[in-house]
């Protein structure tokens, strides 16, 4: 069993296509993904380290892995055109893996690797847009070790230190043409980062939980990417023959998230997250490379992402001492202004439904299965501001997703 | 438990398959054709409208020529699908004959190169693809590999009263100078007319764009011609705008005689296409020692006020016999590249007068060119016909734009709109013209013909 899930994980591309606002992507437990992605006032387990470290504390010893798939469509139309193109995105496989381990009865340790952002988009080198655009991926690895301490029976805390790794790959047309063709640019770089992630959890009541959790920014540098171009033989003076390297900077931005736990009955779990994204950290898309790359030694792209708020709610029903049911919704909005649309992240307010399932095996075994739909707003930009592809995008998203939990 | 995740995982697996086939859809009208009937569509005009490119007629030109891709649109919204064109045999071009030293023959199109200019510096410059064939032979052997009547009636070097004229295309009419060549090909008798032949295919929508040759003509030859007198022609001179406008009113006339709807094209601005644009009228950059030498040479001819500076400097023009410098609106033709580069004209010696458009020769062109738009648009709005203000776009490709990550401008051979001619469409400048044509088209008759994908068409090839 253990095996087959690894060999998955193993297999996996370590990336989602960007399925919340911009190019987060929110799937970080599977049985908070059921409830709607709610989790920051609640005790969720192993995945606290990432819902909120305050909370960890009250966590049981374990260890959860869990994957979801996400089956991504975005439909492209050209402005006063009868022609839909779709993207044709590779299947998405963000995972979570969490280790918590109380040291004292007060204080507990955790490990979570999980991938909070990404994005893969895949649009070929025909489309109207392949000067923009052919194929873009980005991963981000979170890996985040956690303490929490429990200050009073009502008070937790907790701090935990992120290192991201990843890496972004670009492929764009180019739009010089010979005889064999367009001319094909490839960015490709490795990237890293910092950050961290704090939490305080109160319980004042028995039947009333409340959290405040605040996951900082975390700027991924390449440092030495490396840049290729294809181009005619008679224009190739103007583009470096070997290639050359790439500098560049993605901002992943800070959230803020105040979140409330209630339970009006013991078998029955609500809960509200508010959360507040600081995409207004995405200003540009710069590229500055080693060498002139047609006359310029950099390209540069606007993006002024605006801060955003996304709602969520969800709840969970024990139906027995071994299963629970789960459902929840949620209202993302876009931090993408208009005029700033681009193929990359053809973004707009997106609806999320959630349903899901736990089942306990054991007292020590249980699995979490969760399904979310996501449907973003129709939306037509004239992209005139990022040097984006201007149309209309229509994006959804079926994510399945399990996981599997051992406590002791 | 093993068995609970396999099934679940199924479960998942056969729900994701099932979504897969779950896309997204965009809201959009579907495609009309409005009030307009586009089952038979007939294109007329000049070389933009036959696909003449590159300096020349070829096949891959004409099968992206503007009315091809707008019959491939209104193919959309019931639009017939045969649109037919007198199509050149594959491999064969033929450019406007020109008077050689050994008599008439034919440009070949170009294409870019790399090889030693002039002067032996070595770079990218368009070139006649091969060898230039006999006149009128090439066109002999040159007959359309499509069979008639022809949906598109472009013909390269026609002015708005060519259209009307009995015997166009007669092979008779050659030596004169009353018939052309490139009609000659395809005209269904000796004694037709390009109207004649649009008209008898009973057209139910058409397209006019007719009238840039008749002011570019005087634009091409460097404003060298004098107004027309009784006495003395002057074929060069612009149509003079009453009869243009009767011309282009005979010929709409005949075409919506039998209810046709259609659209016309006004005429852009010609100055503003790479042919005038390329060379500045400051592009002579001299050293200090050759400015002093220059302006002493000039001085000794008694021209003491013809002088020269280090750095920039205008070039010299023989207007009317006198040299002089030029002033900045003025315009050097393309043609004169060699010359400035390597003959020391402009500069050691005067630029002939058919090189440069003077002001004056440009305040000629404008005034022609906004009277016969007048005429264009008043037309157009009488016969309840789209108005398609190509005046208006070319000032925005002459300002530059981006399209779909493209940049597009009036720069030669990098500006992806012109072709090596410097005055003709490249493929994709014709897609952006059907595209013009559509939005007008769309906006007159409540339509909604779908816009075509300009980036699937070719700009200049680079070797």
């Amino acid at each position: 069993m253990k095996s087959k899930i690894l060999a998955l994980l193993g297999s996996t591309l370590l990336t989602g296509t960007a399925m919340a606002g911009g190019y987060q992507v929110n799937l970080a437990s599977q049985r908070q993904i059921g409830m709607g992605h709610t989790g920051t006032g609640l005790v969720t387990g192993t995945s606290s380290i990432f819902f909120n470290p305050g909370a960890m504390a009250q966590a049981r010893n374990g260890v959860t892995i869990g994957a979801s798939a996400i089956i991504s469509k975005i439909a492209y139309q050209a402005p006063e055109s009868n022609n839909t193109i779709m993207a044709d995105n590779p299947t998405g496989t963000p995972f979570q893996v969490y280790g918590v381990y109380g040291i004292t009865d007060k204080l507990k340790a955790g490990l979570g690797v999980y991938t909070p952002f990404g994005s893969t988009v895949n649009w070929g080198n025909e489309w109207n847009g392949r000067f923009g655009l052919n194929e873009l991926s980005l991963k981000a690895i979170f890996v985040q070790p956690t303490l929490s301490y429990q200050v009073t029976e009502k008070l937790g805390i907790g701090a935990g230190f992120v290192y991201s790794t990843g890496g972004v790959n670009l492929k764009r047309s180019i739009p010089l043409e010979g005889s064999e063709g367009e001319g094909r640019a490839e960015l490709d770089g490795d990237a890293s980062g910092f950050g961290y992630n704090l939490g305080i959890f109160f319980k004042p009541t028995e039947k009333l939980s409340l959290g405040l959790n605040y996951r900082s920014q975390v700027d991924m540098e390449v440092e030495e990417g490396t840049a290729e171009f294809d181009v005619p033989a008679s224009v190739q003076s103007r583009f470096p023959a070997n290639g050359t390297s790439f500098k560049a900077k993605l901002p992943l931005p800070s959230t803020l998230t105040l979140g409330i736990g209630f339970n009006p009955t013991e078998k029955l779990t609500l809960a509200v997250d508010i959360s507040r994204v600081g995409w207004s950290a995405y200003e540009k898309l710069r590229f500055d490379y080693g060498a002139d790359v047609n006359g310029s030694n950099f390209t540069e792209n606007a993006r002024n992402y605006e801060d955003v708020y996304i709602y969520r709610i969800g709840a969970e029903y024990n139906v027995t001492e071994s299963l629970a049911l789960r459902a929840g919704t949620y209202l993302d909005e876009t931090p993408v202004q208009d005029g700033y649309l681009t193929p990359e992240t053809p973004d707009s307010d997106s609806r999320g439904l959630s349903f899901g399932l736990g089942y306990s095996i054991n007292e020590n075994i249980s699995i979490d299965a969760s399904f979310l739909y996501i449907n973003k707003k129709e939306r037509t930009d004239a992209s005139n501001l990022s040097g984006g592809i201007g149309g209309t995008y229509k994006s959804i998203a079926y994510i399945p997703g399990v996981a599997l939990n051992y406590n002791f | 438990m093993k068995n609970f995740i396999y099934k679940s995982g199924m479960l998942a697996l056969f729900a994701g398959t099932l979504l897969t086939s779950c896309d997204p859809e965009i809201d959009a009208p579907n495609p009309t054709a409005g009030e307009a009937n586009f089952s038979k569509y007939v294109a007329l005009g000049n070389s933009l409208t036959a696909g003449f490119a590159d300096g020349a007629l070829y096949l891959e030109g004409q099968q992206s020529s503007y009315p091809s891709i707008l019959a491939q649109q209104f193919a959309e919204v019931g639009g017939g699908t045969d649109f037919r064109q007198p199509l050149m045999p594959a491999g064969v071009s033929l450019g406007s004959p020109v008077i050689a030293a050994t008599g008439a023959e034919v440009p070949q199109k170009r294409i870019l190169k790399v090889q030693a200019d002039c002067a032996g510096v070595v770079g990218l410059a368009p070139v006649e693809a091969g060898a230039r064939a006999a006149y009128p032979a090439a066109f002999i052997g040159a007959a359309p590999t499509q069979q008639g009547p022809y949906n598109n009636m472009g013909v390269p070097g026609a002015k708005s009263f060519h259209l009307l004229a009995p015997g166009y295309g007669s092979p008779a009419g050659l030596a004169n100078g009353t018939a052309n060549p490139f009609f000659v090909r395809f005209a269904t008798s000796p004694a037709t007319s390009v109207i004649a032949d649009a008209v008898a295919q009973n057209p139910t929508f058409f397209t006019l764009w007719i009238g840039n040759n008749d002011v570019l003509g005087y634009a091409l030859a460097g404003g060298n011609a004098d107004a027309p007198t009784a006495e003395k022609p002057s074929p060069n001179y612009p149509t003079a705008p009453a009869a243009f406008g009767q011309y282009i009113g005979a010929l709409v006339q005949q075409l919506t005689a039998k209810g046709a709807k259609g659209a016309l094209g006004n005429i852009p601005d010609v100055a503003k296409i790479p042919y005038f644009t390329t060379i500045p009228y400051n592009a002579l950059v001299l050293t200090a020692e050759q400015a002093t030498q220059l302006t002493a040479g000039y001085k000794a001819q008694g021209l003491g006020h013809i002088t020269f500076t280090a750095g920039a400097n205008a070039f010299v023009v023989l207007e009317d016999g006198m040299p002089r410098k030029m002033v900045a609106g003025e315009l050097v033709l393309l043609p004169a590249s060699d010359l400035v580069k390597c003959q020391g004209k402009g500069s050691m010696s005067p630029l002939g007068d058919e090189y440069v458009l003077s002001a004056a020769e440009l305040a000629i062109i404008k005034q022609h060119t906004d009277a016969y738009n007048a005429a264009i648009k008043k037309i157009a709005d009488d016969n309840g016909l789209a108005h398609a203000d190509f005046n208006a776009y070319l000032n925005k490709v002459s300002g530059g734009f981006t399209l779909n990550g493209v940049t597009y401008s009036s720069t030669f051979v990098s500006g992806n709109v012109f072709s090596l001619d410097g005055i003709h469409f490249t493929q994709r400048g014709a897609a952006l013209a059907a595209n013009e044509f559509i939005g007008a088209i769309n906006a007159k008759y409540n339509a909604r013909v779908p816009k075509v994908d300009e980036t699937q068409y070719s700009t200049v090839v680079f070797p």
